[in-house]
C-alpha cells in the first residue's frame, strides 16, 4: 500500500471503515443462509456445497460466506469472463448472468455460477454471486461427475457467459435448453432459483447499504478494505522465510488409464512479501477427467497464502494482490479444451496439499504431515421401486496430517473442501441404498510420535437393482507423506461384492450395481509427524484402549511390548 | 416470598418478592461448587429459607459439566456397524483456514461405545430384528467392565420406531438399575442420526451431575426449613419442578440467557410491549433475541462446545462483544473489538485485578459514562487511571485522544451488536423498527441508545433491576415443556386431520408427562409445524393455534406456508415455485402450565433535588450530561438526554434526542424525541 492510500485511509475514520465490513460479511453470510435454505438437491442442503459473496464493480472479492474455499477463489475468473464479455456500462438492473464453461471462466460442469450487479446512483457499484454445485448438468453419467469421460462433451451441457435474465426477463431459450438436457430438471431450477434468490437479497442489502452511506463511500471503502487486506498479507508473507521450497506429490490416475500415477510438482518462492506458485513439472495433460482448468490451481494457491497467513486478516481480493503462478499450457494445470476436467476437485486437492507441504521444513511448527487430501466422490442414479427417479451425491473424506502440536484429526475435510457428510438417516429416505457400516479405519493415521488422523469405512448395500454408480477414489496408490520422520498414512481401498460373490476392487469408475451388491469403502489416513518410537506412551496406550490402534500394530508400527490390551 | 437465584460465570444474582418489598442481592460465582454462592447470595439478601414458598433456580452446572468434560462416564449404545457416530460427525470444519484445526471433542470416548444388531427402516418398520438373549449378553458384559453412571442409547431410525431403544433400556434398567438411562427417541424424534446421537450423549452425561447437584440443593434448603416449590430454570424459556430436571437434564443446558429473555417479555409487556428484541450485554458476550406478539422465536437446536444439541430453546444469538472484550489494533491498522476477553480474572484495567488490556468498561470509565464512585451503586470501586494506562498505547497508534479512542471502541462494539440484531430480525424478514429495545444485563442499557438510533428503533425499555433481571425471568417463567417429531406428510386433501392426529398425539405425550410430575391443571397449548417445498432442505416454521387446528383446511395450510416461507426465505422475490408440492416434515408442540403472573413493586418516588451534572465524551463530542436516578427521574417528570441514569445494578445512558421517563409498571421508558446528535 501506497502513501497516497494510507492517506485516504486517514480520511474514513477506522470505525466507520470496520462497521462497513461488519455489514459486507452480514450480507454475505445472509446470502449463504438464504441459498442453503431454498436449495433442493442433498448435495446441497445436506453436503452444504455451495458459496455466496460479493464484488467490487471491477471484479474483486470485497466479502464472502464461509463455505467452500475453492468456489470462492473460483469466482474471481468467472466473473472476469462476464465483464470480458459484457461491459459494465452496458448492463441494466435486472440483468442476471450465468456460466459453468470450464473454458470460459467456470471450474466443472456442475459447478453454475450467477451474477447480479448492483446498481447506486444508476451506476453498477458491485455484484452479488453465487455458486452451486449442482446435482446434475445432463451428460453422459447421473451426477455428471464420470470418472471415464475424455472429452468435455461427454461431462453435461456447457453454458459460456450469457445473460440469464436480461433487464428481469428469463432468457427463455436458455431456460428451456436446460429444462431439457438435465436429469430431475425439477431439482436443478429449483436450486437455480433458491440461487437466485440468495443474488437478490445480497444485491438488495448492498442497495440498503448505499443508501445509508453513499455509494461514493462505499466504493471508497470497498478499495480502501482491498488495500488494507494486500497490506496485512504482505507483512505475514514477510513473516516467512524467503527461498525456494518443492514438493511432489501424486494423483492415483486419470481415471481411464488407471495404471499410471500422474505427477503435481509445485516449486513456492517467497519473496519481499510476495508468494509464486510454479506448477512447472506437473504431468501434461490427461485423457481422463481430472485436468484442471488454471482457475483451480489459483484457487488452490489462494487457499495456501490464506492458511499459512493470518487467520484474522479479512478475506477479500487484497489478499491475492501478492500472488502469483506458472502454469504451463498444455499440462494438467492449464489444458486445451476439449479436455474432460469434471473430477479437478481431486487435483485441486493435491496441488493445494503440495503448496502447503512445500513449507514443511520452511516453518514446521505450522505446517502438519500431509493429509488424506481426498473427497472421495460417489454418485448414485437410478429409480426407486415406485419408478420415480433418483440422483444422490455425497462426498467422503480421510485423516488429516499429525503436526508438531497435536495427533491428525479422524475423518475431516481439508484444503478447499469443506461440504458435510450425508446424514444416513437422510440417505435412506432419498435413495434405496442402506448404509450398513459407517466408521473410523482402525492402524489407518500414520503412526508417528503425532499420530495421523483415521480414515473411514463406509459401506453401501444396493437395494434396487440398474442403479448406476459413480466412484472417484483418491490415495488408493499414493499415500500421505508424514513429516519429521513420521510414516505415511494408510492407502484407501475400495471394493465392489457383486451378490453372486463376484469382487471387484475399484479407484475409479462408472458402473452399474443391483440388489444385493455392496460397496466397501476405506478412505485412507492422514501422515503422522515425528519418529513413532517418540510417542507417548499412554497416547499409545489410550489408541490401543479405543480400538484407532491395534495391538499389532502398537507393536511393529511403534515397537510397544505393552500396548495395553486390544 | 418469592425467591429466583440466578448463577453466572461471575456473579450470583439474586431478586426476592415478597408483597410490596423486592430485595436484589449480587455475590460473586463460586465455580467450584455453585450452590456456595447461591447460599450465600441468600444470606446476603437476609432471607429466611422457612418463608421462601417459590424457589426458582438457575446455573450454569450442565454448561460447565460439558465445557470441562467433567459429566459422569457415559457408555453410548448404538447400532452395530456405528460406534463412531459422535467422533466422525459432520467432516466439515467451521474454521475453513486454520490448518491445525482440531475437532470438538465427544463426551463419549469410543471404548465406551457399545454395538447392538438391530436395524429399523426409515419408514419404521424392522430390517433386522433385535434378538434380546445376545443383546442381553453384550450389555452385560460392556457395561459391567467400567464404573460407568450413565448410559445413552440411539439407534439408526429410532426416530420413526423407537421399540428396539425402549427394549434395550429395559434390560439396562432391569441388569443395570443405578444407571441413568437415555433413549434418543425419547429425547428427540428427529431424523439427522449425528445430531440425535449427540444430543442424547450429551443428556446422559450431564445427568449424573445435575441429580447430584439438585440432590445437594434439595438436601441443604430441607435442611433450613424451606418447605416451598424449588423448580429449575430450563433453556426453552420455561421452568420445570427440580424433581422432572433430575431426569431430563439437557433441558436445563441454556437456562441464563432464556431466563433473561422471559423476563423482558414479562417486563415490558406490563408496559403494553409484545415485540422487543431483547438485548443482554454481560462481560464477555452479548445474548439478543426477537418476541413477536408475546413469544420469543424457538430454534429447534444449539450447540455447546462445538457438540448439538437437538431440543427446542429460546433462538438466542450470541456475539462476543461484553464489558470484557479486548479492544487492539490489527496489522492493517484497523481497530478490532473482541472476540478475546478479560473474562472474570483479570477483568477489565479498571477493576484493578491486574488487568491490563483495554475493554469496553474501561472506555466506558475513560469516557465518563461510567461513573467510578456509583458503579454497581457503589458496591465496587473503580481504578481510572489503570483504565487510561490501558488506552494510551491504542491512543497513540492512532494519533487520538483517550477519549476519542475509547469512543470509537464503544461505538465498534455498538456495530457488532447491531449485526447480531440484524441477523435475527432483518435476515428473518422482520423489520427492526417494528420492535423496542429492551436492554438489560449490566452494560446493555449503556449501549441501547445507539443501537436503537442505528436499528430505527424508536423506543427503548428498561426494565427495574435491569442487572439482574435474569433472576427476575426466572419468577416470571411458566411451567413449559415440548415434544417433537418428525413425520413426512404431503399437504392434500388428507393433510388437516393427518395434522391433527399428529399433534394430538404429542399433546397427550405432553399431558400424561405434566401428569406424572402431579400438574393435572389446564395446560396451554402452542403447535407449530416445520413446513417445506417437496424436496427442500430446510423447514420453515409455521405456527397454528389451538383454533386454526381445528378448522384446518389444505388451502389454509398452503396460505400459511406460503406466507411463512415468503418472510423468511423468499425475501430476495425468487419466482418459478408456484404450484410445487408443500409437505409438512416436523411437528412440534408446547404446552405451558401458566403461573400465577407477578411484577415487582414499583419503587417509591424521591425528591427532584440532588441530580448532578458531569463532562461525558461520547459519540465524538464531548457533553454536559445530568446524572440521575430513577426515582429522580420520575420526581421530574421525565428528563432529556444527555442523562445518566444510575440505579443499584446497572447504569442507563440517554443521548441527546432522546427523552427519559417512568411508567406505570416501573420501567423506564426512553423515546425518541428529536435528531441524534
Amino acid at each position: 500500500m501506497n502513501d497516497r492510500a494510507d492517506a485516504a485511509l486517514a480520511s474514513v475514520d477506522p470505525v466507520t471503515l470496520e462497521v462497513v465490513r461488519n455489514k459486507l460479511e452480514g450480507i454475505a453470510g445472509e446470502m449463504q443462509s438464504t441459498l442453503l435454505h431454498s436449495a433442493f438437491s442433498p448435495i446441497v442442503k445436506e453436503g452444504m456445497d455451495c458459496s455466496a459473496a460479493l464484488f467490487t464493480a471491477d471484479g474483486q472479492t470485497i466479502a464472502q460466506a464461509t463455505a467452500i474455499p475453492i468456489h470462492l477463489a473460483t469466482m474471481i475468473p468467472a466473473l472476469a469472463a462476464v465483464l470480458a464479455k459484457y461491459p459494465v456500462r452496458a448492463m441494466a438492473e435486472g440483468d442476471v448472468y450465468i456460466l459453468n464453461d470450464p473454458y470460459a471462466g467456470g471450474t466443472h460442469l456442475p459447478d453454475i455460477t450467477l451474477f447480479i450487479p448492483v446498481f447506486a446512483d444508476g451506476a453498477v457499484v458491485g455484484f452479488s454471486v453465487t455458486t452451486v454445485h449442482h446435482q446434475d448438468m445432463g451428460g453422459m453419467a447421473p451426477g455428471s461427475i464420470p470418472t471415464n469421460a475424455t472429452e468435455i462433451y461427454q461431462e453435461g451441457l456447457r453454458i459460456p457467459p450469457l445473460k440469464y435474465m436480461d433487464a428481469g426477463r428469463v432468457n427463455e431459450t436458455l431456460h428451456e435448453m436446460l429444462r431439457l438436457n438435465i436429469r430431475l430438471s425439477d431439482t436443478f431450477l429449483g436450486d437455480l432459483n433458491a440461487q437466485l434468490s440468495a443474488c437478490k437479497v445480497g444485491a438488495r442489502r448492498l442497495v440498503e447499504l448505499c443508501r445509508t452511506y453513499g455509494a461514493g463511500l462505499v466504493t471508497r471503502i470497498f478499495a480502501l478494505l482491498l488495500d488494507r487486506s494486500e497490506k496485512m498479507t504482505r507483512a505475514a508473507l514477510r513473516g516467512l522465510p524467503e527461498g525456494t521450497y518443492r514438493y511432489v506429490d501424486w494423483l492415483d490416475n486419470d481415471g481411464v488409464d488407471l495404471e499410471r500415477r500422474v505427477r503435481i510438482e509445485v516449486a513456492a518462492t517467497v519473496r519481499d512479501g510476495t508468494i509464486h506458485f510454479d506448477l512447472t513439472g506437473s504431468s501434461p495433460q490427461v485423457r481422463g477427467p481430472i485436468n484442471c482448468v488454471p482457475s483451480g490451481a489459483q484457487a488452490a494457491a489462494y487457499y495456501a497464502v490464506r492458511a499459512l497467513t493470518d487467520a484474522l486478516i479479512p478475506t477479500n481480493g487484497g489478499c491475492f494482490r501478492p500472488v502469483t503462478l506458472t502454469l504451463p499450457e498444455g499440462s494438467i494445470v492449464n489444458p486445451q479444451a476439449p479436455a474432460a476436467v469434471n473430477a479437478r476437485t481431486a487435483t485441486i486437492k493435491r496441488i493445494c496439499g503440495a503448496m502447503i507441504g512445500a513449507f514443511a521444513d520452511a516453518v514446521p511448527a505450522r505446517v502438519p504431515a500431509a493429509s488424506a487430501g481426498l473427497s472421495v466422490m460417489l454418485a448414485f442414479g437410478g429409480r426407486h421401486a415406485d419408478g420415480r427417479p433418483f440422483i444422490l451425491s455425497e462426498l467422503v473424506c480421510g485423516g488429516t496430517g499429525a503436526s508438531a502440536h497435536a495427533d491428525g484429526v479422524d475423518c475431516l475435510q481439508t484444503d478447499g473442501s469443506n461440504s458435510m457428510n450425508q446424514p444416513i438417516e437422510a440417505l435412506c429416505l432419498d435413495a434405496p441404498i442402506r448404509i450398513r457400516r459407517f466408521g473410523l479405519h482402525p492402524d489407518s493415521g500414520g503412526a508417528g510420535r503425532q499420530r495421523g488422523g483415521l480414515g473411514v469405512v463406509r459401506e453401501y448395500e444396493f437395494l434396487a437393482d440398474d442403479i448406476r454408480l459413480t466412484f472417484r477414489g483418491e490415495r488408493h496408490f499414493t499415500a500421505a507423506r508424514g513429516s519429521a520422520g513420521g510414516a505415511d498414512g494408510a492407502m484407501s481401498v475400495a471394493v465392489i461384492h457383486r451378490a453372486d460373490g463376484r469382487v471387484e476392487p475399484i479407484s475409479k469408475c462408472v458402473t452399474t450395481v443391483a440388489r444385493g451388491d455392496r460397496l466397501v469403502l476405506q478412505t485412507a489416513g492422514g501422515a503422522g509427524y515425528g519418529p513413532a518410537r517418540e510417542r507417548a506412551r499412554d497416547a499409545l496406550a489410550a489408541d490401543v484402549a479405543n480400538g484407532k490402534v491395534s495391538g499389532a500394530a502398537a507393536q511393529d508400527d511403534y515397537g510397544s511390548s505393552h500396548g495395553g490390551k486390544p | 416470598m418469592r425467591v429466583g437465584i440466578e448463577v453466572g460465570g461471575t456473579f450470583t444474582d439474586l431478586i426476592a418478592i415478597d408483597g410490596a418489598e423486592v430485595r436484589v442481592a449480587k455475590v460473586p460465582s463460586t465455580p467450584a461448587a455453585p450452590e456456595q454462592g447461591a447460599f450465600a447470595a441468600l444470606e446476603a439478601a437476609g432471607i429466611a429459607l422457612a418463608r421462601v414458598t417459590d424457589l426458582v433456580h438457575g446455573s450454569t452446572v450442565a454448561t460447565n459439566a460439558v465445557l470441562e468434560r467433567k459429566g459422569g462416564l457415559t457408555a453410548f449404545v448404538t447400532t452395530a456397524g456405528f460406534r463412531d457416530l459422535l467422533s466422525i460427525q459432520r467432516q466439515d470444519r467451521p474454521k475453513v483456514y486454520e490448518l491445525l484445526y482440531a475437532k470438538p471433542v465427544p463426551v463419549v470416548e469410543r471404548r465406551d461405545v457399545v454395538e447392538i444388531v438391530e436395524r429399523m427402516r426409515a419408514d419404521g418398520a424392522v430390517a433386522t430384528a433385535l434378538d434380546p438373549g445376545p443383546a442381553e449378553a453384550t450389555l452385560v458384559a460392556a457395561l459391567a467392565a467400567r464404573p460407568y453412571q450413565a448410559v445413552a442409547v440411539c439407534f439408526l431410525n429410532a426416530y420413526a420406531n423407537p421399540a428396539h431403544e425402549h427394549a434395550v433400556a429395559a434390560i439396562i434398567k432391569r441388569r443395570f438399575p443405578d444407571l441413568h438411562v437415555s433413549c434418543s427417541a425419547d429425547i428427540s424424534r428427529e431424523f439427522r442420526e449425528y445430531e440425535r446421537a449427540s444430543t442424547t450423549a450429551l443428556s446422559a452425561y450431564v445427568q449424573p451431575i445435575i441429580d447430584s447437584y439438585i440432590g445437594r440443593f434439595e438436601a441443604r434448603l430441607a435442611r433450613e426449613g424451606f418447605a416451598g416449590r424449588f423448580s429449575i430454570m430450563q433453556s426453552n424459556g420455561g421452568r420445570l419442578p427440580a424433581a422432572a430436571i433430575r431426569r431430563n437434564a439437557i433441558s436445563a443446558l441454556f437456562s441464563g440467557p432464556a431466563a433473561g429473555v422471559t423476563g423482558a417479555v414479562r417486563q415490558a409487556g406490563a408496559s403494553g410491549h409484545a415485540n422487543l428484541v431483547t438485548f443482554d450485554m454481560g462481560g464477555t458476550s452479548t445474548d439478543v433475541c426477537l418476541v413477536t406478539n408475546g413469544a420469543p422465536i424457538i430454534a429447534p437446536e444449539t450447540a455447546v462446545d462445538g457438540l448439538p444439541i437437538r431440543t427446542p430453546v429460546v433462538d438466542i444469538a450470541s456475539v462476543g462483544a461484553g464489558g470484557g472484550s479486548i479492544v487492539w489494533r490489527d496489522p492493517g491498522g484497523m481497530l478490532r473489538v473482541g472476540p478475546r476477553s478479560a473474562g472474570a480474572e483479570p477483568g477489565p484495567a479498571c477493576y484493578g485485578r491486574g488487568g491490563t488490556a483495554p475493554t469496553i468498561t474501561d472506555a466506558h470509565v475513560i469516557r465518563g459514562t461510567i461513573q467510578p464512585e456509583s458503579f454497581l451503586g457503589g458496591r465496587m470501586r473503580l481504578d481510572v487511571e489503570a483504565a487510561r494506562r490501558a488506552y494510551a498505547p491504542l491512543a497513540r497508534e492512532f494519533g487520538m485522544s483517550l477519549e476519542a479512542i475509547a469512543d470509537s471502541a464503544i461505538r465498534l462494539a455498538d456495530a457488532n451488536v447491531v449485526r447480531a440484531i440484524q441477523l435475527i430480525s432483518t435476515e428473518l424478514g422482520r423489520d427492526p423498527r417494528d420492535y423496542v429495545l429492551v436492554p438489560f444485563g449490566g452494560a446493555g442499557p449503556l449501549h441501547a441508545g445507539r443501537i436503537a438510533e442505528d436499528l430505527g428503533i424508536g423506543t427503548i425499555v428498561v426494565p427495574q433491576n435491569a442487572g439482574v433481571l435474569s433472576a427476575f425471568g426466572l419468577l416470571a417463567a411458566d411451567f413449559t415443556m415440548y415434544e417433537t417429531m418428525t413425520r413426512r406428510t404431503l399437504v392434500d386433501a388428507a393433510a388437516p386431520d393427518a395434522v391433527r392426529d399428529a399433534m394430538g398425539a404429542l399433546r397427550d405425550r405432553l399431558a400424561a408427562r405434566f401428569a406424572a410430575l402431579g400438574m393435572r391443571g389446564a395446560l396451554d397449548y402452542q403447535h407449530t409445524l416445520q413446513m417445506r417445498f417437496v424436496g427442500q432442505a430446510f423447514e420453515v416454521d409455521v405456527p397454528l393455534s389451538t383454533g386454526d387446528l381445528d378448522g384446518l383446511t389444505e388451502a389454509g395450510l398452503r396460505e400459511r406456508f406460503d406466507h411463512a416461507h415468503r418472510l423468511v426465505y423468499m425475501a430476495g422475490g425468487g419466482a418459478g415455485l408456484a404450484g410445487k408440492s408443500i409437505e409438512v416434515v416436523g411437528f412440534r408442540a408446547g404446552a405451558t402450565a401458566p403461573e400465577e403472573s407477578i411484577l415487582p413493586p414499583k419503587p417509591p418516588a424521591a425528591a427532584a433535588h440532588a441530580q448532578r451534572r458531569v463532562r461525558i465524551h461520547e459519540n465524538r463530542a464531548g457533553r454536559d450530561c445530568a446524572v440521575a436516578t430513577r426515582p429522580q427521574v420520575e420526581a421530574a417528570g421525565g428528563l432529556a438526554g444527555p442523562l445518566l441514569v444510575e440505579d443499584e445494578t446497572a447504569t442507563i445512558y440517554v443521548p441527546p434526542g432522546w427523552r427519559a421517563a417512568s411508567d406505570a409498571a416501573g420501567n423506564l421508558v426512553v423515546r425518541r424525541t428529536g435528531d441524534a446528535s
